[in-house]
């Protein structure tokens, strides 16, 4: 109980890709940073535009308790999916990383806006929005190296797209890196 | 040379995922079924993995047809599971009494979700516990465990891939939404450390064998079609050639034998695991999901000088009255938290049989118990 989790929470609309952006930071974390992880998922059963939330714990030490109540960092691609979010809440300690088109009123001390719709949008496709925010939050949190979410994404993503999503991963990393 | 079949490594899977490996390492290498949220991936996963192994996914019509297709794979010699939730398991119990009647091995995974009826198809549920044991019609006992990891989802259907071929009887996995979809580190083992369990076969000659007719304990050696031996399996009751017997005697020697082969041998397929029992004046009674939030309540409260233990049901039937009866006759009060309005916590009742007091922490679905609440509960008895 008193181990150190640090706890994410995404965000957005069915079709964001915000499941796969939790499976690829758990899969890295546990599979090539020798962490524990544990990755849940709540959607309702809609195809597709509905909300949709990704949670991942992240500890040096097996994972007990499957619940986020407050998040270390919160990923907000999605007002509607935001402010429906009964099951978390935002305390000021919480970083949050919105993207630059969500505009949200939440007070924290660490608020980040990415503009990872635009940057996904130059790169090829809407989609990898998910991408950009991952690699924004990757160079940010410190958490996971780079090459484990580069190897996890490898091992998600299938080869055809491999190329767009590398390219928007690598784009959010170094938007971050370039606002230091 | 490396099995292919058996993924050895670390992997970061689902519950769901974990299922599928577990039956594949088990040894199955056949699956019929239909489609449901929260269960589908492990249909999407044995029809990816099954014809890389030379096994055999069918995708069928329904759910009554897939359990039927489980049976008869089975009595084609092939270890076969299904996967389904509540509204497809609805379907399935005609044939999973088939199945117990003809002493059929298979697996049946049942990924719980809110209920009753379509209820909430992407949302956990806890609620399917007495239909598991008592769904099909008549008299029987049936084996269930309940994962509450994606690393016992895979161990677990290992497990019951074993006891399924060892006491010829359909056996739950009695999942959930949450666990199927938890995303977790999984380790499967090399597969020669695989506990597995290939069903006895008959050792007299085709003239002599008698497919009911009991060997050297309750479960009879089985031959299946094709073997060469005279095989008949049927529905109505039967005598030990399996050929219908309808009478008074028939019935009580077949019924009492299939109610025995479980019941005789629960300690074999019994398993739990105790925390905290040695002081413990109250016990919080869990399984699958609930678990661990039960363990995380037990936590805090022992934080604040609550002397309470957890005692983690993981095969949930046959229930292990035993436990309660025998093995901890010191606690005063069982907290039994579950998603759904009351089921196994009547089991702890009917087993504690007045030796103190049992309370129910009841959720109708949607999302696990909170540890909060537990604890509540756990603060309120103390006063």
């Amino acid at each position: 109980m008193t181990q150190k989790e640090t706890t994410f929470r995404i965000a957005g609309i069915g079709g964001q890709g915000i499941v796969l952006a939790g499976y690829i930071l758990g899969n890295a974390a546990t599979i090539y940073e020798k962490k524990y992880a544990l990755f849940t998922r709540q959607y309702g059963p809609e195809a597709r535009g509905a909300n949709c939330y990704s949670s991942v714990i992240v500890s040096d030490q097996p994972i007990l308790y499957p619940i986020i109540c407050s998040p270390s960092i919160y990923i907000c691609m999605s007002k509607k999916a935001f402010d429906a979010d009964n099951a978390c809440t935002v305390t000021p300690e919480t970083i949050i990383c919105t993207d630059k088109n969500v505009d949200i009123s939440v007070c924290s001390a660490r608020r980040y806006s990415v503009a990872a719709d635009l940057e996904a949008r130059h790169i090829g496709s809407r989609v990898v929005a998910n991408m950009v925010m991952l690699g924004y939050v990757t160079a940010l949190t410190g958490l996971i190296r780079k090459e484990s979410m580069i190897e996890s994404i490898h091992s998600a993503v299938e080869q055809q797209y491999l190329p767009l999503n590398l390219a928007a991963f690598n784009r959010g990393f170094s938007l971050y890196t370039s606002e230091l | 040379m490396v099995d292919p079949s058996v993924m050895t490594g670390e992997h970061f899977w689902m519950g769901n995922i974990a299922c599928a490996e577990g039956a594949i390492s088990a040894g199955c290498r056949f699956f019929a079924g239909y489609p449901i949220t929260p269960a589908t991936e492990i249909a999407e996963q044995m029809a990816r993995r099954l014809p890389q192994i030379k096994g055999v996914y069918i995708q069928m019509e329904d759910e009554i047809a897939s359990m039927a297709a489980v049976l008869g794979a089975s009595w084609a010699g092939r270890k076969s599971m299904t996967a389904t939730s509540g509204p497809g398991l609805s379907l399935m119990l005609e044939n999973i009494g088939l199945g117990i009647m003809t002493e059929t091995p298979c697996v049946i995974v049942n990924v719980q979700r809110g209920s009753p009826s379509t209820g909430l198809p992407t949302l956990v549920g806890q609620a399917d516990m007495m239909q598991a044991r008592w769904g099909a019609h008549g008299d029987y006992e049936i084996i269930a465990y309940a994962p509450s990891s994606a690393q016992e989802c895979f161990d677990l259907t290992v497990l019951a891939f074993y006891m399924s071929e060892k006491y010829r009887v359909p056996v739950f996995i009695l999942s959930d939404g949450f666990v199927g979809y938890m995303t977790e580190k999984v380790v499967v083992p090399p597969a020669e450390s695989i506990p597995q369990f290939n069903r006895q076969k008959p050792n007299v000659s085709r003239e002599k064998y008698l497919p009911h007719h009991l060997a050297d304990n309750e479960v009879p050696p089985m031959a299946v079609f094709g073997d060469g031996y005279c095989v008949h399996a049927t529905g109505l009751t039967h005598d030990d050639r399996g050929y219908p017997d309808t009478t008074e005697q028939a019935q009580d020697i077949l019924i009492k034998r299939l109610i025995g082969k479980i019941r005789l041998n629960i300690d074999d397929i019994t398993r739990y695991e105790a925390t905290y029992l040695d002081d413990a004046a109250m016990v919080v009674v869990s399984y699958g999901i609930t678990s661990r939030v039960c363990a995380k309540a037990v936590e805090l409260a022992r934080s604040q000088g609550i002397a309470v233990g957890h005692l983690r049901i993981i095969s949930v039937w046959p229930f292990p009255d035993h436990l309660f009866r025998w093995s901890f006759p010191d606690v005063k009060h069982w907290i039994v938290p579950e998603i759904n309005m009351g089921q196994i916590v009547r089991e702890v009742q009917r087993a504690v049989c007045g030796q103190g007091t049992v309370t129910p922490v009841s959720h109708a679905g949607g999302d696990v118990i909170r540890a909060e609440k537990i604890l509540s509960v756990l603060k309120e008895l103390c006063k």
